[in-house]
């Protein structure tokens, strides 16, 4: 019998505080008055920073998880983290922050189901002669359709689809992907180039199949 | 700037994220060469149509609704000087929790107040309560939301995995010394994934699986004692929905992660296909 998703996630062994690489956001000691504050209070300015964040979270879990139940787990499980560590926040992006944690703990995910498709080479020949056939234009036509776009983007490896929602969906700049993805800032533009190149021509095959 | 050099900072460009100097030896260079400001052009208005065509995966309701509640329930054991990851979490990739060793001494409660509330239930059960009043219901729902978790943990959803009725209830009765009713719910959009044994309320009962889409509902399956309560009751704990009821001389207990209107249509599909008897 097929075992469902969850059953798998409970052999999971590793410790995720090993392996989170938030090395962005140094921990600075508690000063004194927030020692002071109470569970509840912290909960409080938690909740009012963090949560307005969540779409922005579960959008970047479901593009990098493809899957909602899973999206959701692991949204629920960043924010755990979250209020973890948020005693030694103080930056002033709450949001970029957020999805350093959602980012890390989908990559996780995604490592231990084996999912990673980081490194997955994508096959330049089937789609170079599918597309060849297909102008810009005609993309251009096609690029409305909803459906289209997220199936092609869903067969992108996991950085271009990451920083794909993070660029056009969160608007995120180029710093903010830098920090959000862990790679250094001068790489950002280059990889979301490769990211709409590989993106132009999964949208090209696509089409050019349907012709 | 040549051609070559123009299509690789485009995106930065279209992105207005190149610095001044760039940018303006850009403009020149799209302003003097027909063919890079056609290809700027397009790949400007794609990137366009690509920010507002994706679709936007909003956070459904109910997550927002299970992440507050399990950072109350860890605050609530932060306070009491345990970092555990509270149940509810199902926790993804942290370390595996060990079972608490029991449900009374697993929790934190405060122990003088655990006594007193002790000595004041039996006080209580003996005086008013008949002596086959069964456990209390939040003792119970403990035991009901511990084995379901732990059916999705270990590899033991089923003991007998089947979406046919007529194999999973013959297994059942087989095993029991009772004989559930067991229905197939797939044209209602529950199927039965299978059955299984488990120990609960001290007696041996059938746990019957369900799936409604990515989620998997218990219904735990027993004989009702003659005097026990026949009216339905939701529970809503660690971010699990329970619904019992007692129907035909049997208790029936519904666990999942569902929402509660899809458990309460679950247990009306449910009684609506078993043979009245």
């Amino acid at each position: 019998m097929a075992l469902p998703l969850k059953a798998e996630h409970a052999s999971l062994t590793e410790n995720f505080e090993s392996t989170a690489k938030i090395v962005k956001f140094a921990v600075v000691p508690k000063k004194h008055e927030e020692q002071d504050q109470s569970p509840k209070e912290e909960l409080t300015s938690f909740e009012e920073a963090m949560l307005p964040h969540l779409d922005a979270a579960h959008n970047l879990a479901r593009w990098l998880l493809r899957n909602e139940q899973d999206a959701q787990d692991v949204v629920q499980e960043a924010y755990l983290r979250a209020f973890k560590s948020f005693s030694g926040f103080h930056g002033s992006n709450g949001r970029a922050w957020l999805l350093t944690i959602v980012r890390n703990t989908s990559y996780t995910l995604l490592k231990k189901n084996h999912a990673v498709d980081l490194t997955t080479t994508f096959d330049e020949e089937i789609h170079a002669s599918d597309h060849e056939s297909v102008s810009p234009a005609t993309i251009l036509e096609h690029s409305e359709d909803a459906e289209l776009i997220r199936e092609a983007m869903n067969e992108l490896p996991a950085e271009f689809r990451e920083i794909l929602a993070l660029r056009h969906q969160e608007g995120l700049s180029y710093k903010e992907i830098a920090d959000v993805a862990q790679i250094p800032p001068g790489t950002v533009m280059s990889r979301l180039a490769r990211a709409r190149g590989k993106l132009k021509e999964c949208l090209a095959a696509r089409i050019g199949k349907e012709k | 700037m040549n051609c070559e050099e123009a299509i690789k900072l485009v995106d930065g460009y279209v992105d207005g994220e190149l610095d001044p100097i760039t940018s303006q030896t850009i403009e020149l260079h799209l302003r003097e060469c027909h063919k890079c400001n056609q290809a700027y052009k397009t790949h400007g208005s794609l990137i366009r149509a690509i920010g507002t065509a994706a679709p936007y995966y909003k956070a459904p309701a109910e997550l927002r609704e299970r992440i507050q509640s399990s950072l109350l329930e860890q605050i609530a054991e932060q306070s009491n000087g345990s970092g555990r990851i509270p149940r509810g979490a199902r926790p993804l990739i942290a370390k595996k929790q060990p079972e608490s060793p029991s449900i009374l001494f697993g929790s934190s409660w405060n122990w003088l107040a655990l006594a007193a509330a002790l000595v004041f239930a039996a006080v209580i059960a003996w005086n008013v309560l008949p002596r086959s009043q069964r456990p209390n219901d939040q003792f119970l729902a403990t035991q009901l939301i511990a084995s379901h978790v732990r059916s999705l943990m270990a590899n033991h959803l089923t003991d007998v995995a089947s979406s046919d009725q007529h194999t999973v209830k013959p297994w059942l009765d087989a095993k029991l010394d009772f004989a559930p009713a067991v229905v197939d719910l797939s044209s209602e959009g529950f199927p039965l994934i299978g059955g299984r044994l488990d120990y609960l309320d001290n007696r041996p009962v059938a746990a019957l699986i369900y799936q409604r889409r990515k989620h998997f509902i218990n219904l735990f399956v027993w004989p009702a004692v003659a005097n026990e309560t026949r009216t339905p009751k939701t529970i809503t704990r660690q971010g699990y929905q329970l619904l019992h009821w007692a129907d035909s001389g049997f208790n029936y207990w519904a666990v999942s992660d569902v929402n509660e209107n899809d458990l309460q249509a679950f247990k009306e599909q449910f009684e609506k296909q078993v043979p009245q008897r």
